[in-house]
């Protein structure tokens, strides 16, 4: 509990109460009241430390997003420009219904630029927020589907297909949303880099969901990024998600120790798998969040 | 459809396409739309004259393949590559072998300008070879 001192000083103290009754004695009462403020303060500040450090994370991934981002913007303003310079042609010559037709098709491209636009920043704005750690039951297949939406553009020059196996149904996670796909775009950027120098029929990444019942400690539901690279070396497979392990020329090796520290504050685990035709899994198992009540 | 010259769009991207014909049909050119290089090539009337508008980076057929692909059938179409990088060598091939670059970002100007003086020699080429 958090106590006031009477020089108005906050302090955690750690509050224990035991009675003692032994038959034919008067009964004992115990109490243990232990300061644990410096042990709070330090949990805190732990906690802060870890949020920036998330945060730092993606701000560097947001870095290597940003050309292909000022691309996916670039391309909805020209249109804007290339729509609304044929609307005022329209205008100086002479009226005609099909004119006036054409005008209204191009003030609605004009609108519906915008809003994709507005979209992309959005989404970029969420991504680099520093906002406190908030969960919220979420849909683990929207989930997916937004983060690969950030990264899109850069999978589609990379010329990356994406196959979805999503499963259908699925019981909600109770999930930081932005965290989540933090994790997601880390390892769809991952296996985008495996593939891209595959030959074309080879650079797919499969994306799966599934409820997975198997789990000791209640329902949970796991996601596969699944790609057809070059695979993890012999002996990588198990330091893969410590700090500075990388297979990357340029790597940092920081990206998976942070989805890993994402997953575990999250109740669950990752795991990295050889594929069995040649390739990498990455496995992420979330606990079922509780919706249904007894 | 006329035998007129027309504007050929090749993008992967619909609504770059959608804009550009917006634009194009306003200025009273015939245009057409392509959403590949390959489309483009089995679908399109290449033996005519006209001017193509690409994309160099495209998924699939690259618009420097595709310029490639229209000397090699010594089409008298003219070709402008829009590109947001002026690569080395990809640069090198498409201008000597008579095609035009424009670098993002350019102005709707240097489109026009690109097209106009695109479908004026595209049709000297096309009488060139008529007589």
């Amino acid at each position: 509990v958090e106590l006031v001192t009477q020089g108005g000083r906050r302090v955690w103290v750690y509050v224990s109460r035991i009675l003692h009754a032994r038959p034919g004695q008067p009964p004992e009462f115990f109490c243990f009241d232990v300061d644990v403020t410096d042990r709070k303060r330090a949990e805190d500040e732990l906690a802060v430390r870890q949020a920036e450090l998330l945060h730092a994370a993606r701000l560097s991934s947001v870095g290597q997003m940003v050309a292909a981002l000022s691309h996916e913007v670039a391309q909805p303003l020209s249109a804007v420009g290339n729509f609304a310079a044929a609307a005022g042609l329209v205008l100086d010559g002479p009226p005609s219904t099909a004119q006036w037709e054409k005008l209204r098709e191009y003030n609605q491209e004009i609108l519906r630029q915008n809003e994709r636009c507005g979209a992309i920043l959005q989404r970029l704005r969420d991504f680099t927020r520093r906002s406190a750690v908030r969960r919220v039951p979420c849909d683990l297949n929207h989930l997916l589907n937004e983060s690969v939406d950030l990264i899109a553009h850069e999978l589609r020059r990379s010329e990356v297909r994406i196959s979805w196996q999503l499963a259908e149904l699925l019981p909600s996670v109770l999930v930081d949303r932005i965290q989540l796909q933090q994790v997601v775009v880390n390892l769809l950027t991952n296996a985008r880099d495996a593939v891209r120098d595959q030959p074309p029929e080879r650079r797919a990444i499969t994306i799966r969901s599934a409820a997975d019942g198997s789990v000791a400690d209640g329902p949970a539901v796991q996601f596969e990024v699944a790609d057809r690279g070059s695979g993890l070396p012999e002996g990588v497979a198990q330091r893969l998600f410590e700090p500075f392990v990388t297979t990357k020329e340029r790597g940092m090796g920081i990206g998976l120790s942070i989805c890993r520290t994402i997953i575990r504050d999250h109740g669950g685990s990752i795991e990295a798998a050889a594929h069995p035709e040649g390739g990498a899994i990455f496995r992420v198992r979330l606990p079922a969040g509780e919706e249904r009540r007894p | 459809v006329t035998d007129g010259p027309r504007v050929f769009v090749v993008d992967d991207d619909e609504v770059v396409l959608l804009s550009v014909q917006a634009l194009l049909d306003q200025h009273g050119w015939t245009v057409q739309c392509y959403s590949s290089a390959a489309r483009f090539l089995s679908d399109a009337p290449i033996t005519g004259p006209g001017c193509v508008v690409t994309d160099l980076q495209m998924p699939g057929m690259s618009g420097v393949e595709l310029h490639n692909r229209l000397q090699k059938a010594n089409s008298p179409l003219s070709v402008v590559v829009v590109t947001g990088v002026a690569e080395g060598a990809a640069r090198q091939t498409l201008l000597a072998g008579g095609a035009m670059i424009l670098e993002k970002p350019y102005t709707r100007g240097d489109l026009l300008q690109a097209i106009q003086s695109g479908l004026a020699a595209s049709a000297r080429r096309y009488e060139a070879r008529r007589d």
